[in-house]
């Protein structure tokens, strides 16, 4: 059974400034960088978090969500499960050969498998179609190993591009019932691998439903693999309270109006000892929070990611040119900020080879808003530091940022 | 002289304040266990210095109307002798081109029967010259001290406002606002009047969640009977949770509701001219993206009785409330059903008027003062698509 390994964050300061300057004096930033650094723990899974500061008292309760039929549909694999699980290979015979030892599979099978009937040449192009029992037996280190090297560059391969679990894997995603068979959930659990960083994937999907009853568990199991953690969360308003503090964090110094107009409402009338939060989110984030995308959001392909989301907190609509890019607005108007960290601060996760992988938005105590990927199967949602790190850790060396908006500007 | 429409409930003895209610919860209903705590909204300072601060000095404008026409028609209203004298002792009037202004001293309101002063509000708030008379600050309760901020209106305010406002329906009209201002001790503090003065009341909605929640009767209600699947993941997700949640209604809205609700206007979304309005609002009700041709009303009312038939009691999640004019088969306002008796409104297209939950019996008050007004119930005729989100025209 996958152990269920989850991912707790250190922030270590580190000095280094290297790809980073301020934008308007041009001069290196002296802020820190943050490198996150994976441990073993349990992540948040119980209860009622509760965090206090100048936001005031925060709680928070989990919620597991799922994407709606309608989301995960046009998922290809729905479509192509029955050609059964090709390894597809760009390298010629030796190099895959190298490859499949380097991932640690023993000369028997990488002999089986580099002979027919498993084996196809084509111009430029190696094919291998392994049997289940190899699939099956698999360990998740070989997984991590070898699937990186299978099949094309789009986004809609598995193998490259492998569906992010939840921290604690599929254990933590099936504590709630998940309508799939005990063998099935079995079979999940055993296909799962974790990588270097903590993050728990899996890349199976085709032999997955090769293995389902019928369409209805196909339906079942992408929805079930797309589970995401998002917090109920709200705050306490038990009296007494410093309204000026309160007021002053969630309206971010005037770039959240809205907030000042709802706070003063409900601050006012004692018998109020509570307000959910999506009360106190600006626009975007009120509008988005646990909802799924629709292709009417986005312009052509170009749907809301964690990018466009993130650096249009504080807008009172996601501006269509958002989609595009967020370079021009990240540069002009964000600096590097600084603890303590702000309502709406952009956290950007950068990978070991430089790429930015994600952005979300700092909430309050260890809560960010945040959409994990374009795909219309990811919800917008509320989940903890950890949370999102622990999915985004390929590897050890992540890196994470915070931004904050220049006072100058309110969007 | 134009006509006016305006209709005065007259009798005081029937004002009640059904809206201040003792049990915070919705009636049961297929909308499930919903908590109701009542919440002021004030218009942002920003948007309230916008406004020009008017004189202190009363004018009761008269179109199109002589001295000698305003004189007679005072003369009509007020019988009293004594009060008559005053008026005409200390109410200069004015005659311009087109009209006749008059200027009356705060003694000479304070002296007006309640009777007088509703005749003669009622004639001025049929001429939108008059703003305040036309447009009065509605106030849903009898009890003026629980509407305004007591730390932020001064005692004599708040005793004028009682003084001066007129009952219609269920709530009180109170138009006298430039009475109020020489009440003021600064002008910070008069800026915090005219702030309270801007409130609404509204609601925010709690949804609790208990071993009994019927999720099947609550899904269907809150989807439409699935056909709007927005709010499915959210609820399932309440579902998966073993404890008794509570969860604010605003995460079941639709997409636009939910991001313009408990909210004021701003600048940004009036930018081609026209901000948004109540048709504006109920038609997009379901819409991801917002459809601005739903800012006319002429569109507006051509879709509705083009995808929208007339229905009876029980209504469903996101049935149009429509308040008409029973003479003349004039819709006057439209906003959409949420539960119980509670619709989601936008009062006009003021910066000032926020997107609200409102009690129908309070919006029918609201919209009754020139006239009494009938209600309407509309629902969407059964659309083909999988989800009213993307209704198309």
């Amino acid at each position: 059974m996958l152990l269920a390994l989850c991912v707790s964050i250190a922030f270590v300061n580190k000095a280094s400034s290297q790809d980073f300057e301020d934008s308007v004096s041009k001069v290196p930033t002296t802020s820190e960088t943050r490198m996150i650094e994976a441990t073993t723990s349990q992540g948040v899974n119980s209860g009622v978090l509760i965090s206090t500061g100048e936001w005031g008292k925060l709680h928070s309760s989990e919620l597991i969500l799922e994407p709606p039929d309608l989301h995960v549909r046009p998922n290809s694999e729905m479509l192509k499960w029955t050609e059964g699980t090709v390894w597809s290979f760009e390298q010629d015979l030796p190099s895959v050969i190298r490859i499949l030892q380097h991932a640690g599979l023993d000369e028997y099978t990488i002999s089986t498998l580099t002979s027919p009937p498993f084996l196809a040449q084509g111009i430029g192009r190696i094919e291998i179609r392994p049997p289940d029992s190899v699939i099956l037996e698999l360990s998740p280190q070989t997984r991590n190993m070898l699937y990186p090297h299978l099949g094309s560059t789009a986004k809609t391969n598995y193998f490259r591009f492998p569906i992010r679990l939840m921290s604690g894997g599929y254990a933590r995603m099936s504590q709630s019932p998940t309508g799939l068979s005990a063998n099935m959930e079995d079979l999940i659990s055993r296909l799962c691998y974790v990588k270097e960083g903590g993050a728990v994937h899996i890349s199976d999907i085709r032999f997955l439903f090769s293995q389902a009853e019928n369409e209805a568990e196909r339906l079942r199991i992408i929805k079930t693999l797309s589970r995401e953690t998002s917090l109920n969360s709200w705050l306490d308003l038990s009296r007494p309270l410093n309204k000026e503090s309160l007021v002053s964090y969630w309206s971010a110094n005037g770039k959240n109006p809205g907030a000042i107009t709802i706070l003063d409402a409900v601050l006012e009338s004692p018998e109020i000892d509570r307000i959910e939060l999506v009360h106190l989110l600006p626009p975007v984030a009120k509008k988005l929070l646990h909802t799924y995308a629709e292709p009417e959001q986005g312009v052509g392909t170009h749907l809301p990611d964690c990018h466009s989301t993130s650096f249009s907190f504080f807008s009172n609509s996601l501006p269509p040119r958002m989609l595009d890019s967020v370079g021009a607005v990240a540069n002009e108007r964000y600096v590097r900020a600084t603890k303590p960290w702000q309502f709406g601060d952009v956290i950007l996760i950068k990978d070991a080879d430089g790429n930015w992988v994600h952005a979300c938005n700092y909430i309050a105590g260890e809560i960010v808003f945040t959409k994990n990927g374009q795909s219309l199967g990811r919800p917008w949602v509320l989940q903890t530091f950890n949370e999102v790190f622990a999915s985004y850790m390929e590897n050890s060396r992540m890196q994470a940022f915070f931004f904050r908006l220049k006072p100058e500007y309110r969007e | 002289m134009r006509p006016f429409f305006l209709y005065l409930f007259v009798s005081a003895l029937s004002l009640t304040s059904p809206s201040v209610e003792a049990d915070p919860y919705c009636n049961p209903g297929p909308w499930g266990k919903v908590k109701i705590s009542n919440v002021f909204l004030e218009a942002p300072e920003s948007i309230v210095r916008l406004i020009p601060a008017p004189s202190e000095q009363t004018v009761w404008r008269f179109p199109e109307m002589s001295f000698k026409e305003v004189t007679a028609l005072l003369d009509s209203i007020v019988i009293d002798a004594d009060i008559r004298t005053l008026l005409r002792e200390e109410t200069p009037l004015q005659t311009n081109e087109d009209e006749t202004r008059a200027f009356p001293s705060l003694r000479v309101i304070r002296s007006l029967p309640l009777e007088n002063r509703q005749k003669l509000y009622r004639f001025l708030s049929g001429f939108e010259e008059n703003p305040y008379h036309y447009n009065p600050i509605i106030i849903d309760t009898d009890e003026i001290r629980d509407w305004f901020p007591r730390d932020r209106m001064p005692e004599e305010a708040l005793s004028l406002i009682e003084e001066l406002s007129v009952p219609i329906e269920n709530a009180l009209a109170f138009a006298d606002v430039p009475s109020l201002l020489p009440l003021a001790n600064s002008e910070n503090e008069e800026l915090q009047m005219r702030k309270a003065l801007t409130r609404s009341r509204s609601m925010l909605l709690s949804l609790e969640m208990t071993p009994d929640t019927n999720w099947e009767e609550l899904t269907e209600y809150w989807t439409v009977g699935g056909s709007f699947i927005g709010a499915v993941p959210f609820l399932e997700s309440l579902q998966r949770t073993d404890e008794d949640l509570t969860v604010g209604l605003t995460e079941i809205l639709p997409l636009t509701p939910r991001r313009y609700l408990n909210s004021f206007p701003v600048s940004a979304e009036g930018i081609t001219g026209s901000f948004p309005n109540n048709y504006w609002t109920t038609f997009n009700f379901f819409r991801i993206t917002p459809d601005p041709k739903f800012l006319r009303r002429n569109a507006s009312l051509q879709y509705l009785r083009k995808y929208y038939d007339v229905v009876e009691k029980p209504l469903k999640f996101g049935d149009i409330v429509a308040l008409s004019d029973p003479d003349r088969d004039q819709i006057a306002h439209v906003c959409n059903f949420v539960a119980d008796d509670i619709v989601y409104t936008k009062n006009g297209t003021s910066l000032l008027e926020p997107w609200i939950f409102m009690k129908i019996e309070d919006l029918l008050s609201r919209f009754s003062i020139r006239k009494p007004l009938e209600i309407q119930y509309w629902r969407r005729k059964p659309v083909p698509a999988q989800s009213l989100d993307n209704a198309s025209n």
